[in-house]
């Protein structure tokens, strides 16, 4: 039933879930959850609470949905506004992830990785590469990684982006660019001064 | 980027091993990030979850239709409102009163003054000089009552019924009944109490059971008016002097 829905958008089903039409919220919710719960996923690193939060945001959904207003972003953005509060404020209470230093001079078990040689990457399987990505994301603060979820692996719009964090674009914008720096000097993290002095030049002169 | 700042920046890289380190790390970082986004493990909210919303979704818009009735709510909303009104017009309608009846008061108190009242009133009663009984006259001494002893009172938190300094000895009290239009009707920081006389059916109103013997008569209330000028609570009160 919840099939014959898919052609519907976020707002037509939305509608017809707030008159009471389970199938118009399965349908929605089987269009939402993934990103959901793929968001609070990579900005908790943890499974548990990707899933609370995910229960979370549908709760509030069938709860205040009403209080969505078009004129001020997408149902999509309104969700992933709930999502990233929720997973905030949770990890707000957990605090069981601790963020490295944006310097990386307490870069711990990733850098210590990553310094093994020059070219730590060549041998490294997919999953390796994943891993070390996500650690590395993980490892960033919470303004940066949300950026990194939302638009690099949530491939969301900037505009998108600043409409669920509630910020201006170029905000987005530059958080985005400093997160990607971060990531590639913990990436490129190598023995001596020369290799880390030399990027960062680089990166100036764009 | 264009072709050819493209092309200078991979030979520059071809020459600069910094470079070199960070464009690999650049483009290891490329392919973790979309690697990442396909993963299969960051999938997918379990099963189980679905079913339990759904659950969720039945039992509050099935079980309980009633709150996203918006045309039901509004129309319980708008009843309370008109209530709440009813009791400041109310309100204001006795103040005025208050104001214009103070001449024909004074003349009542001088009346009163040569006939002084019957030994039978309570000390308590006596105590105010400015009040009349007549108890011969219950209606006026109720209309008396309310315009001799201003019925305003200043205080700074709303307090338990019960142990309000508003009621008299010889009256009986409802509880406050919070005027529940608003979301915190409860949390007045001051305010005036004011007391006013209602028809009978602002009992029903509030859900009490309205007097049976005398549908015509006035019930007193006190009702608690916010400094914003919204009433919040109001309370029933009975007369015992009148009663007996």
């Amino acid at each position: 039933m919840a099939k014959t829905l898919s052609h519907l958008t976020d707002e037509e089903l939305l509608r017809l879930m707030l008159a009471g039409d389970g199938d118009a919220f399965e349908a929605l919710y089987d269009r939402r959850q993934g990103g959901v719960y793929r968001f609070a996923l990579r900005m908790s690193g943890s499974a548990e609470i990707a899933e609370d939060v995910t229960h979370d945001v549908f709760i509030a959904l069938m709860r205040d949905g009403r209080q969505f207003d078009p004129a001020r972003g997408s149902v999509a953005s309104y969700l992933f506004g709930i999502a990233r509060h929720r997973t905030l404020k949770r990890l707000q209470r957990e605090r069981s992830f601790v963020s490295m230093s944006e310097d990386g001079e307490d870069g711990g078990a990733l850098d210590e990785k990553l310094v093994a040689d020059a070219d730590p990457f060549a041998d490294l399987t997919r999953s390796e590469t994943i891993d070390l990505v996500r650690q590395a994301i993980m490892a960033l603060p919470e303004h940066y990684r949300e950026v990194v979820a939302l638009c690099s692996l949530g491939e969301m719009s900037y505009e998108q982006a600043a409409s669920v964090i509630g910020c201006p674009v170029g905000t987005v914008r530059s958080r985005l660019n400093r997160a990607r720096e971060i990531l590639v000097r913990k990436l490129s993290a190598v023995k001596g001064p020369t290799a880390n002095s030399a990027p960062n030049s680089a990166m100036a002169a764009r | 980027m264009e072709a050819a700042k493209r092309e200078r920046a991979l030979r520059h890289a071809s020459e600069c091993s910094a470079c070199a380190l960070w464009l690999n790390a650049e483009r290891t970082l490329e392919a973790g990030l979309v690697a990442l986004a396909e993963s299969a493990e960051e999938g997918e909210a379990p099963p189980h979850l679905k079913l339990a919303l759904r659950a969720a979704f039945d039992l509050q818009f099935k079980a309980a239709p009633v709150p996203i009735s918006a045309p039901a709510r509004s129309r319980n909303l708008a009843r309370w409102r008109l209530a709440a009104a009813a009791l400041v017009l109310l309100a204001v309608a006795v103040a005025l009163l208050w104001r214009s009846a103070s001449p024909i008061l004074k003349k009542e108190d001088v009346t009163n003054r040569e006939n002084p009242a019957p030994s039978s009133i309570p000390a308590q009663r006596e105590q105010s000089p400015q009040r009349l009984i007549e108890p011969d006259k219950p209606e006026q001494k109720i209309d008396t009552y309310v315009a001799k002893k201003p019925p305003t009172k200043r205080y700074t938190r709303r307090r338990d019924a019960t142990s309000d300094e508003v009621a008299r000895n010889d009256e009986t009290v409802t509880d406050y009944i919070p005027l529940t239009y608003l979301a915190d009707a409860t949390a007045v920081e001051s305010g005036t109490v004011l007391r006013v006389e209602l028809p009978p059916s602002a009992l029903i109103a509030v859900g009490l059971p309205a007097p049976v013997e005398r549908t015509d008569s006035r019930v007193k209330a006190d009702v608690v008016i916010g400094d914003d000028g919204v009433a919040r609570a109001v309370r029933f009160v009975r007369q015992d002097s009148v009663r007996r």
